[in-house]
């Protein structure tokens, strides 16, 4: 470090420390170095650049690309260019490469596997021994002022670096020789500003594009997706809520035999009328070989009738042993009459079930009707 | 619940129906009534609810008059 009556960065950081933004000199008074640097390095734009742009590559430029990853001769390629880094810019004016850039205190054997490559800004001060300029041969033959100058490093890292002079370059893996670039291209206002107005859609801005089908939360706006947006083919049945699928939302014939499952279709689901449901007695057989009989009267149409019936015996049931065997059997059929009542002109059929008992004792039977609809 | 009871000009009853629902063109469901027999329409009590179509045909007749069921007397020497 040169020969300062106070550290520049210490004098820099302390002026930020309290707000200060210039110093102003005033006449009759000396003039000390600390001023001198502070004034200057207060009014650096490194600093904005570093605070407010960040590092990157500018808009157009390659510079610091990093290719041709060799991993048997722990070597990559490095490509001209610029970059920004900790708010000042880095110059390559030609390609080079990890092991023969300008400085190579950390060239190393590439670790094994995943790895970071940063440019890593290295500032410098220079003096007259180094520059002989600076030691003011053509006047004062003594060295005044130091300069500082910019040098850099691409350096590999396993492990991350967080720090405003590390750019993050590339990720490298030695497995496949793989090299990912990660530099911020574009790194300028215009070139944010033309990606932003070339984003896709044709309205005045993004954020009205956005608007259009996203809400101010990132969510996606109620009505935004329709069938257009929907892949052919793509709404899986485990995306679709049970009973979600309502009657009105089927076209009509949608539901095939092929689509109905064995069994699924019961009397309930079906269009039907309870046209009888009671229990009746038939009386005993008067002989035996001769039969006992009851007629029940289901209902005059003279329309057709499909009539899903059943007849059922309830009793009497004897009580029996697990061992003893019972059966006893009566006998049913369907009835139609062709009628004309008294007092009326029309004619109707009359549907009826003739329950027929051949045992001398009278059963109770429960007869259920059903009538379907044709149409 | 409903009782359909067909019986005769004597009282005797032919068949009952126990009628939980029918079809409104009926009146009852007695098919094939004969010259004499009648239906009589009734809500059953509950002792009449609890038997089987065929066990009140046995244990009822019909009082014609009255046009009401009547219990028979149990035959002599029991059931």
């Amino acid at each position: 470090m040169g020969n300062y009556s106070q550290d520049p960065q210490v004098a820099l950081q302390n002026a930020l420390s309290k707000a200060y933004t210039r110093v102003r000199f005033q006449q009759g008074k000396p003039v000390l170095d600390r001023e001198l640097n502070l004034a200057t390095d207060l009014a650096n734009p490194q600093r904005l650049a570093q605070t407010y742009i960040g590092n990157g590559t500018p808009a157009g430029d390659n510079g610091f690309a990093i290719s041709a990853l060799n991993v048997a001769g722990n070597e990559f390629a490095i490509s001209a260019g610029r970059a920004l880094v900790n708010g000042q810019e880095i110059a390559l004016a030609a390609n080079t490469t990890y092991k023969t850039q300008p400085n190579q205190s950390h060239v190393a054997n590439l670790p094994a596997g995943v790895s970071n490559v940063y440019l890593h800004a290295l500032p410098a001060e220079v003096n007259s021994a180094q520059d002989a300029d600076l030691g003011n041969p053509g006047d004062v033959h003594a060295e005044t002022a130091l300069r500082e100058k910019l040098g850099w490093e691409v350096v590999v890292s396993a492990a991350a670096v967080n720090a405003p002079d590390f750019y993050l370059l590339a990720v490298i893996n030695t497995v496949g020789a793989v090299v990912q670039d990660l530099r911020r291209l574009g790194l300028s206002a215009a070139a944010v500003r033309d990606e932003v107005a070339a984003a896709r859609g044709s309205a005045a801005d993004l954020g009205t594009r956005l608007g259009a089908s996203l809400t101010a939360s990132g969510a996606l706006a109620a009505n935004s997706v329709g069938t257009a947006q929907l892949v052919d083919g793509n709404i899986q049945t485990g995306k679709i809520a049970a009973a979600a699928v309502t009657e009105p939302l089927l076209a009509t014939a949608a539901v095939s035999n092929r689509a109905l499952a064995n069994a699924a279709v019961t009397i309930a689901k079906m269009t039907q009328t309870v046209v009888f449901n009671g229990q009746v007695s038939v009386p005993a057989a008067p002989a035996a070989g001769q039969l006992g009989t009851t007629v029940v009267n289901l209902l005059q149409s003279e329309d057709p009738a499909f009539l899903l019936v059943s007849v059922h015996f309830d009793g009497p049931r004897p009580v029996l042993t697990a061992a003893q065997i019972f059966n006893q059997t009566f006998t049913w059929k369907m009835q139609t009459n062709l009628v004309k009542p008294g007092g009326q002109t029309a004619f109707q059929h009359n549907y009826a079930v003739v329950i027929e008992n051949p045992a001398t004792t009278a059963i109770s039977v429960t007869c259920k009707v059903y009538r379907l609809n044709e149409a | 619940m409903e009782l359909f009871v067909r019986f005769d000009r004597h009282g005797k009853i032919l068949s009952v129906g126990k009628v939980e629902q029918m079809h409104e063109s009926l009146d009852h469901p007695h098919g094939g009534l004969a010259e004499g027999d009648s239906v009589l329409k009734i809500r059953p009590t509950a002792e009449q609810a609890a038997l089987d179509a065929h066990e009140i045909a046995v244990q009822y007749s019909v009082d014609v008059k009255k046009r009401k069921l009547h219990k028979k007397r149990p035959p002599r020497g029991g059931a």
